[in-house]
């Protein structure tokens, strides 16, 4: 399994642009251990409509989740799938407001058995011989996945990490609150016996867009994160940096941002991914005119 | 377009301006904010511009004027209490009651353990608020229309219920409606476009909203919504309205539950579910689901799960909460297996019939068991409590947790007042009078039986 590629980026002209960043976490670099967080963008088009799906996970990473690298990139692969595919399955056929209760009724239960149908095959393209414990723990991971469409946001996080919408007026949206309830760095999995009551999910308007940035625990576990604090204020800032200096160079110093977070405060894998959506123009499905692209046609897809 | 921080709308029937706040959090047909006016802190539901149509605003008109259904039921509903509209805008809202966010919670946080899982007396109250507030719904000559589980909140300690959203509130079997409910809570019928939403088809839901409460799982998801591999419109048509089938149907095996991880809570939970609940489930999800006539009524629900709160005793090995069989057959812990002992009950002579309370420390007795609950009440206050005796281990009475005394009878002949404060000893053959309803305390009767 090659490491996460350092920098990816993709973009939509109609909904915008998202980049992503992995860095492996400088405790993994001490002790040789490799980057178990995976993420993946997809920009392409779901039943004809512009759509960008963006996934992280981290994979669990003691002895007992051994597989939990591999785990974490069937995550984001399955994240992006069920999303898009979740999508093309509805929106010709159900009104938006029922699109979202649909989506909070069945992405849990489906996400996670797709993901549980990715890492079967995957332990059987590896031939693991009977495992003695359920093969699900091995590759446990957490996941946050979310579909940028037409007017909506769809939002899935099952386990730790951060994801929070940047209005363009500066207020800050965390749909989905931290999980409160765990102890320490425990945290819900994939893996979980019961890991389709684990989900939790949000549905917001694009409205007048903003920036949607998801980040693995490691990257808000460096930061005092007392009733949202400093990860709120480093969330702000990267907002404010795009703006004032582009893309490509927040780009291009990212990477060393995240080594020197995870240098100096958690030591863990380190990924961030940043979504910059446009507002929505409010133009309907009905009025797109000709043909509808080749679904079969790949579009810009990456997924680790 | 959604409401600004510091804008001020205006709520039409009282004529008082409103001042946004803050957002509180986004649904379906609109955005929820906190609103202050002269009522102070209160909440607004915003339509989104396609969901704010004549018929809407109409239909909140209509509710806001009709108000909610009277008593304790109706105060479980977060009614619209006035129409709330913006300058420059054709959008419209409703103004209703803030939610205690902190005390009340969704079924969602329960199962992603973000709040704590409601004990089985806390889960016997809810269902029973829940029937019972759609039940006085139902009297009042209106269906709901999409009960589902986003529309619950619920206190997991206590019990207490609300039942948010209640503007597709419609009469029943004549207005129309914006929103038929999601799919997986709609009844048959409506699925194959039979029918429109009514009370009848309100009792669908429920049953499908109760199972969730109590097993975490949707009762028609077995082996046929597991071998959709692409789970679209025409497969939901399919499951839950074209072919349905109970995934516990005792006489028709077609949709068992999966041997897949997904499945063993339901599995474990329908376990604990007693057998009186497991039948009226079965009844639901079988004859209810083809005969609409023979669905379970909210009175027929509202019945069993106060009796079956009635029959929760606590092992006395690990304290986990017990369903004692209705035949009075105690089995063992569900938690730790081990046997337990029948305990003694409470017999409540009331003139409507007799019903059997099992007594073990911490049961209540409550102002229903021994009246019939004022309207504006649901009889839910504590005036019995069994509690340990002070001094003599394992020994237990009955305190007195009314204002007034009670003139008590022991199997001798002698009588005595027990004020308020004070226990009663579990002395099988006692009897307790209160507001002219007797009360007896009966021995355990069975043997103990594994």
């Amino acid at each position: 399994m090659p490491e996460p590629r350092q920098f990816l980026s993709a973009c939509d002209p109609s909904l915008g642009w998202a980049f992503g960043c992995s860095r492996t976490g400088a405790s993994h670099i001490r002790l040789s251990r490799p980057c178990e967080d995976a993420y993946a963008i997809y920009s392409g088009a779901s039943g004809a409509i512009p759509c960008i799906a963006v996934a992280i996970a981290d994979g669990h990473g003691d002895p007992r989740h051994d597989m939990s690298r591999t785990g974490a990139s069937l995550a984001v692969q399955a994240g992006v799938d069920e999303l898009t595919g979740f999508h093309r399955m509805r929106v010709h056929t159900v009104p938006p407001h029922i699109l979202r209760s649909e989506f909070k009724a069945d992405f849990p239960r489906r996400i996670t058995r797709r993901w549980r149908e990715y890492v079967q095959a995957d332990v059987a393209s590896r031939e693991i011989a009977g495992p003695e414990s359920d093969p699900f723990v091995r590759y446990g991971s957490t996941l946050i996945s979310a579909l940028i469409v037409a007017d909506t946001i769809l939002i899935g996080q099952i386990g730790d990490g951060d994801i929070v919408l940047v209005r363009p007026d500066g207020t800050i949206e965390s749909p989905i609150p931290p999980e409160t309830r765990l102890v320490g760095k425990e945290t819900h999995s994939l893996s979980s016996r019961d890991a389709h009551l684990l989900w939790r999910t949000a549905t917001l308007d694009r409205g007048n867009g903003g920036v949607l940035i998801a980040a693995t625990d490691g990257v808000s576990d460096s930061f005092d994160n007392t009733e949202g604090g400093e990860f709120f204020t480093f969330v702000k800032s990267l907002v404010d940096r795009v703006k004032d200096f582009g893309i490509e160079s927040v780009a291009g110093s990212m990477a060393g941002w995240l080594d020197r977070y995870s240098e100096l405060a958690s030591g863990d894998d380190m990924t961030i991914v940043f979504v910059s959506i446009n507002p929505d123009e409010n133009i309907h499905p009905a009025t797109l005119q000709g043909p509808e692209p080749d679904e079969k046609a790949p579009g810009l897809t990456e997924c680790w | 377009m959604p409401l600004a921080i510091g804008q001020r709308v205006k709520a039409e029937l009282s004529g008082t301006e409103l001042h946004v706040i803050r957002k509180l959090g986004e649904g379906t047909q609109g955005e929820v904010y906190l609103v202050e006016g002269t009522q102070g802190y209160q909440a607004v539901k915003w339509y989104k511009p396609e969901q704010a149509t004549k018929e809407q605003r109409s239909a909140v008109l209509y509710l806001v004027r009709t108000g909610p259904p009277f008593g304790a039921a109706g105060r479980r509903f977060i009614w619209p209490l006035d129409l709330v509209t913006g300058q420059d805008t054709t959008q419209f809202g409703y103004l209703m009651t803030r939610i205690e966010t902190q005390k009340f919670s969704e079924l969602g946080e329960i199962w992603a353990h973000i709040k704590p899982v409601p004990n089985f007396s806390a889960l016997c109250e809810i269902s029973y608020q829940l029937a019972n507030s759609y039940r006085a719904l139902h009297l009042s000559g209106h269906c709901y229309r999409d009960i589902s589980a986003g529309n619950l909140m619920f206190d997991p300690v206590t019990g207490d219920v609300l039942i948010c959203d209640n503007d597709n509130v419609g009469v029943n079997r004549q207005s129309r409606c914006q929103v038929w409910g999601t799919m997986e809570y709609m009844a048959p019928e409506i699925i194959r476009g039979e029918t429109d939403p009514s009370t009848q088809t309100d009792l669908h839901s429920l049953a499908v909203l109760l199972f969730y409460l109590w097993v975490w799982h949707h009762p028609l998801h077995g082996e046929m919504e597991y071998r959709f591999h692409c789970w679209d419109i025409p497969a939901k048509k399919k499951v839950y309205g074209e072919s349905p089938v109970f995934v516990f149907d005792p006489g028709n095996p077609a949709n068992r539950l999966p041997p897949d991880p997904d499945y063993a809570i339901a599995r474990e939970r329908w376990g604990y579910c007693p057998s009186d609940l497991q039948d009226l489930f079965i009844r639901a999800f079988t004859d209810g689901l083809h005969d609409p006539s023979r669905r379970v009524t909210e009175g027929e629900w509202q019945s069993l799960f106060s009796a079956i709160k009635d029959r929760i005793i606590a092992c006395p090995k690990c304290r986990a909460e017990n369903f004692l069989e209705a035949s009075g057959r105690p089995g063992s812990c569900w938690y730790c297996h081990a046997i337990l002992p029948a305990p003694p009950s409470l017999i409540v002579k009331r003139p409507s019939g007799e019903i059997s309370i099992a007594l073990s420390n911490g049961t209540t007795i409550r102002r229903r068991h021994v009246s019939l609950a004022p309207a504006n009440d649901d009889g839910s206050a504590i005036i019995g409590i069994v509690v340990p005796h002070p001094a003599i281990s394992g020994a237990s009475g009955i305190r007195n947790a009314t204002q007034t005394p009670w003139r008590i009878e022991f199997p001798g002949g002698s009588t005595a007042i027990v004020s308020p404060g004070r226990a009663v000893p579990l002395n099988p053959g006692t009897t307790i009078t209160i507001d002219g309803v007797v009360l007896t305390i009966i021995a355990p009767t069975t043997p103990v039986i594994p």
